[in-house]
């Protein structure tokens, strides 16, 4: 049902899909949102918000404030005209209303809900699709869309018309191929297709040209710099075509990370309409799949958090500060290595143990201590969390494991975050509490069994047999199951793994690690550079050749031999710069830059290109001259790249190299002595 | 933290007082700071904001025993901050013996709160603040922690009196300044590098003349010898 959603006035379109197609049905739709505040100021409120224009209705209903109340508080209802006019009243009750009382008098909820959302949980309506959506992909370089040239138009990875300039051509096949499918969803390479097509087809006098199924489109949100787990990214401007969902593929995680059935999937869980899950983050879904939960308990999403946490000592703070469970790594190389793993750690915690922002500290079981080291009871009765996240727990299969429980993993993070609606940090540091207690036990059962420990992190540890016999891994993991009710899993065996020391060599570091798995032609790599995004292939070639080196010979010298010639064959030219390419993410506007980095002339050149990049998007590059410092320092991709910088790259094959020798002693001045000693002519001829 | 020059900061009279200090986790703040909690034998209420109550920190400046009192609740909204600042002036007795609230306008300059409420909501919080010091007559240390000169301005128009301090090549050097005739310090300026030099060279402490404060009004009991001594987490 209503797979898509549009606002038109005080309108609601919903588009159904049905077996020829899709049909809309227009409905009146006035949007609510709560205030709660002593009743006296309500009223006043009440009557203040009588003759405004964006107001259809007021009334008072009792609902819960907190997921901890335990009664309904009476709480006036305000319901709107116009969906988008939501915050701007928000903003007004805050402001022009608020002047009359007490600051914080009012306290505003169920404000920030994305417009589809919104209607589907207040009219109860559905948005999972009724059939399976038909898609069109349609994709343009960036070169072509910043020339504003839609002639390379593709539909479905062909050229929509192939062997002609024209794109009058290109613009008439998309237009048969719209009339002739009727796809549901319109994959965009990226969202600002949508306006540049509208604008090519009313030049080139293209009549009636519509991508949606009715005629127009919308534009529903400018472009703006956003920023989530402290990292700043880049949110295009979004689009809106009548009756077809747009994804932009430039700007969905999801969709890169689930495709359609995985965000199918998510809006049956979220009740997020296609759309707008598709430009959502998993935080933001997992936001909507919480809301959903409170709903349903007849608890009111509050506009901003105002519970603040408890007084604490400096032993409980300390306590409760230290994060996730840390055994430092042995540095170095070790054969038959086994590494075990809790399933969704964070996730099974909160059902196992029914860690829960209403069920921490309650106040009914104030005298039990149910959270190790910290002392805090936990509730008997049944958590908000269990609730939200039992179904998603137990339907494993319905996502590819790795993805279920990343997107798990970052739901724990979420209940820390402090925007986060319904986090709460003596939650978040239970739920701490209990996972570094479980590891320890762990710990405890593995080296009772005849194990030694080498590394352990969050929810994993490696371990290696301490005596000729130990008791098998199957039983010990039996054990621990059984004793901390979440299941610990037999990972992965190693034939050898090493543990990557920090940079000054000190200490091991916490998440870099490569292992050969045991009877496999495979290798598993942590945080080294072969794993990292910016890493140009041709590194990460040559460092997986490096751990292949070191599987055949367990030394330093045969890797580094490796190395040589690689190096040799970096300049002698021997190298596609394709394989060069440097990935970067653009962390500033430009003009912030104060540095010549690498990143500003990529950003230079692709400017003269008359292409803009923002915060959060990516720059791709060559290091032609290192030493230059003008934007002759880099060539693009799309540049014909006559040069590179061999000795730049010969640094980052020896960087890379280093992470591979390390953890046999070996640092960067030893590699370099050594390539030094054995230069000569000899060893570059073999290859 | 001890590394610097051992200047000592000022005392802490009665009254809401603002430390300039350079950044929100500076080392001044913990300098002050820890110098007051090393005084203090009651309980200290603490609302913070932006982690400054990191306890690596604390325990570096203070001893352990000066942190047995401590009681730390954190804010990561300005409403939030709002509400603990009034659970202080429930929480406060006679046993108490400061109030700290480092960066405490920073909270009221993040987006989600509208501009007009969160100022609002601000000078509610530093007025709160203040008459809570005065009714008490109990030394209340904030940091202003904002961005903005305006939020900071706030801050310094809610304070009985305003610490500066600098680094100089000798350490942290405090500069009071502006303190209203409630104040205590007889010096306007802080001449932090002769008590360095009497730590150096062993002057008589005498001829420095620290001023201390005043008697509080009300007498405080001495700290109960029965209360457990901090462990190491
Ligand atoms: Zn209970």
């Amino acid at each position: 049902m209503g797979f898509k959603i549009e606002f038109e006035g005080g309108t609601a379109r919903v588009w159904r899909a049905t077996d020829d197609g899709a049909t809309a049905e227009t409905r009146d739709y006035d949007p609510s949102l709560y205030v709660g505040g002593h009743v006296a100021a309500l009223r006043d409120l009440r009557t203040a918000l009588r003759d405004d224009p964006k107001v259809a209705g007021t009334g008072f209903e009792r609902w819960h404030h907190r997921l901890r109340s335990r009664d309904p508080v009476e709480t006036l209802r305000i319901d709107l005209e116009r969906v988008g006019e939501v915050r701007t009243l928000a903003r007004e009750i805050l402001g022009l209303h608020g002047d009359s009382h007490p600051p914080g008098t009012f306290r505003l909820f169920n404000v920030d809900f994305s417009p589809g959302f919104r209607y589907c949980v207040e009219t109860r309506t559905d948005p999972t699709p009724a059939r399976p959506l038909s898609t069109l992909r349609i994709d343009l370089g960036l070169a072509d869309r910043s020339d504003g040239d839609v002639s390379a138009l593709a539909l479905d990875g062909d050229p929509a018309a192939p062997g002609t300039d024209a794109e009058r051509a290109a613009l008439r096949a998309l237009a048969e191929r719209l009339h002739a499918d009727d796809p549901d969803v319109l994959v965009l390479s990226s969202g600002r297709l949508v306006p540049l097509l509208f604008e090519r087809a009313d030049t080139l006098g293209l009549d009636g040209f519509r991508l949606g199924r009715r005629p127009g489109w919308t534009k529903l949100a400018g472009a703006n710099t956003v920023e989530s787990y402290g990292r700043i990214g880049h949110s295009p401007a979004r689009y809106d075509v009548p009756g077809r969902v747009i994804v932009d593929r430039s700007n969905s995680f999801l969709w890169d990370v689930a495709g359609l059935p995985g965000l199918v999937d998510l809006v049956e869980r979220s009740r997020k309409p296609l759309q707008e899950a598709g430009w959502a983050s998993i935080g933001n879904v997992l936001t909507a799949v919480q809301i959903r939960e409170a709903l349903a308990r007849d608890v009111l999403v509050p506009r901003e958090k105002r519970h603040p946490e408890g007084f604490k000592d400096i032993d409980t703070l300390q306590a409760a500060d230290r994060g996730g469970f840390t055994f430092d790594p042995d540095v170095g190389l070790h054969e038959d290595v086994v590494e075990v793993d809790f399933a969704s750690l964070y996730p099974s915690i909160m059902c196992e143990y029914n860690v829960s922002p209403d069920t921490v500290c309650c106040d009914c079981h104030a005298d039990r201590a149910d959270v190790p080291g910290l002392g805090y009871s936990v509730c008997d009765r049944r958590g908000f969390l269990a609730d939200v996240l039992e179904p998603i727990v137990a339907d494993r299969a319905a996502f590819k494991r790795r993805r279920l429980k990343w997107i798990l993993v970052s739901c724990f993070g979420y209940q820390g975050y402090r925007n986060s609606k319904f986090g709460r940090i003596e939650c978040h540091e239970a739920i701490n509490a209990f996972a570094r207690e479980i590891l320890l036990d762990a710990r405890d059962t593995l080296e009772a069994g005849g194990w030694r420990v080498l590394h352990g992190i969050v929810d994993s540890l490696w371990v290696t047999p301490r005596e000729s016999d130990p008791t098998p891994i199957p039983d010990l993991t039996d054990r621990v199951t059984a004793d901390a009710g979440i299941r610990l899993e037999h990972e992965a065996d190693f034939e050898w793994i090493c543990f990557v020391p920090t940079g000054d060599g000190r200490d091991g570091a916490l998440t870099e690690y490569f292992g050969k798995v045991d009877g496999r032609d495979a290798f598993k790599l942590r945080g080294i550079e072969a794993r990292q995004r910016s890493t140009p292939a041709f590194v990460a070639d040559v460092q997986r050749d490096l751990l292949r080196a070191l599987d055949r010979h367990r030394a330093p010298e045969p890797v580094c031999d490796r190395l040589q010639r690689a190096i040799g064959r970096l300049e002698r030219g021997n190298v596609d710069p394709a394989d060069l390419v440097i990935r970067k993410r653009v962390s500033k506007p430009p003009a912030a830059y104060t540095c010549r980095t690498r990143t500003v002339a990529a950003l230079e050149r692709l400017a003269a290109r008359g292409i803009d990049r923002y915060p959060g998007q990516d720059v791709r590059y060559v290091v032609a001259d290192d030493e230059c410092d003008s934007a002759d320092r880099v060539r693009l991709p799309v540049e014909s790249i006559d040069r590179y910088d061999a000795g730049f790259y010969a640094d980052l094959l020896t960087r890379a190299c280093e992470s591979v020798v390390a953890p046999l002693g070996w640092d960067r001045d030893r590699v370099r002595r050594y390539l030094r000693d054995t230069d000569d002519v000899g060893l570059s001829a073999f290859e | 933290m001890r590394s610097t020059p051992d200047v000592t900061a000022p005392d802490l009279s009665a009254g809401l007082t603002l430390l300039h200090s350079p950044g929100p986790r500076s080392g001044a703040f913990y300098r002050l700071v820890g110098d007051a909690l090393a005084d203090a034998r009651g309980r200290v209420e603490w609302v913070d904001a932006r982690n400054a109550a990191s306890t690596y920190a604390l325990r570096a400046v203070a001893p352990s025993r000066a942190l047995d009192g401590v009681r730390v609740a954190r804010a990561f909204t300005a409403y939030q901050h709002h509400e603990l600042v009034r659970r202080v002036v429930r929480r406060v007795s006679p046993r108490t013996d400061l109030v700290v609230a480092p960066n405490v306008a920073s909270l009221y300059t993040d987006d989600d709160v509208p501009g007009h409420e969160a100022d609002r909501l601000l000078s509610s919080t530093l007025a709160t603040l203040a008459e809570l010091a005065a009714a008490r007559s109990l030394p209340v240390l904030v940091t202003a922690g904002a961005s903005g000169d305006d939020a900071t301005a706030t801050v310094a128009a809610h304070a009985d009196a305003e610490i500066e301090c600098a680094g100089t090549p000798l350490g942290v050097a405090f500069e009071a300044d502006g303190y209203r005739p409630r104040g205590y310090w007889r010096e306007g300026y802080w001449q932090t590098t002769l008590p360095y030099w009497v730590d150096l060279l062993g002057v008589a402490p005498g001829s420095v003349g620290r001023p201390r404060p005043e008697p509080d009004l009300e007498p405080r009991p001495e700290r109960d010898p029965g209360s457990r001594a901090a462990t190491e987490g």
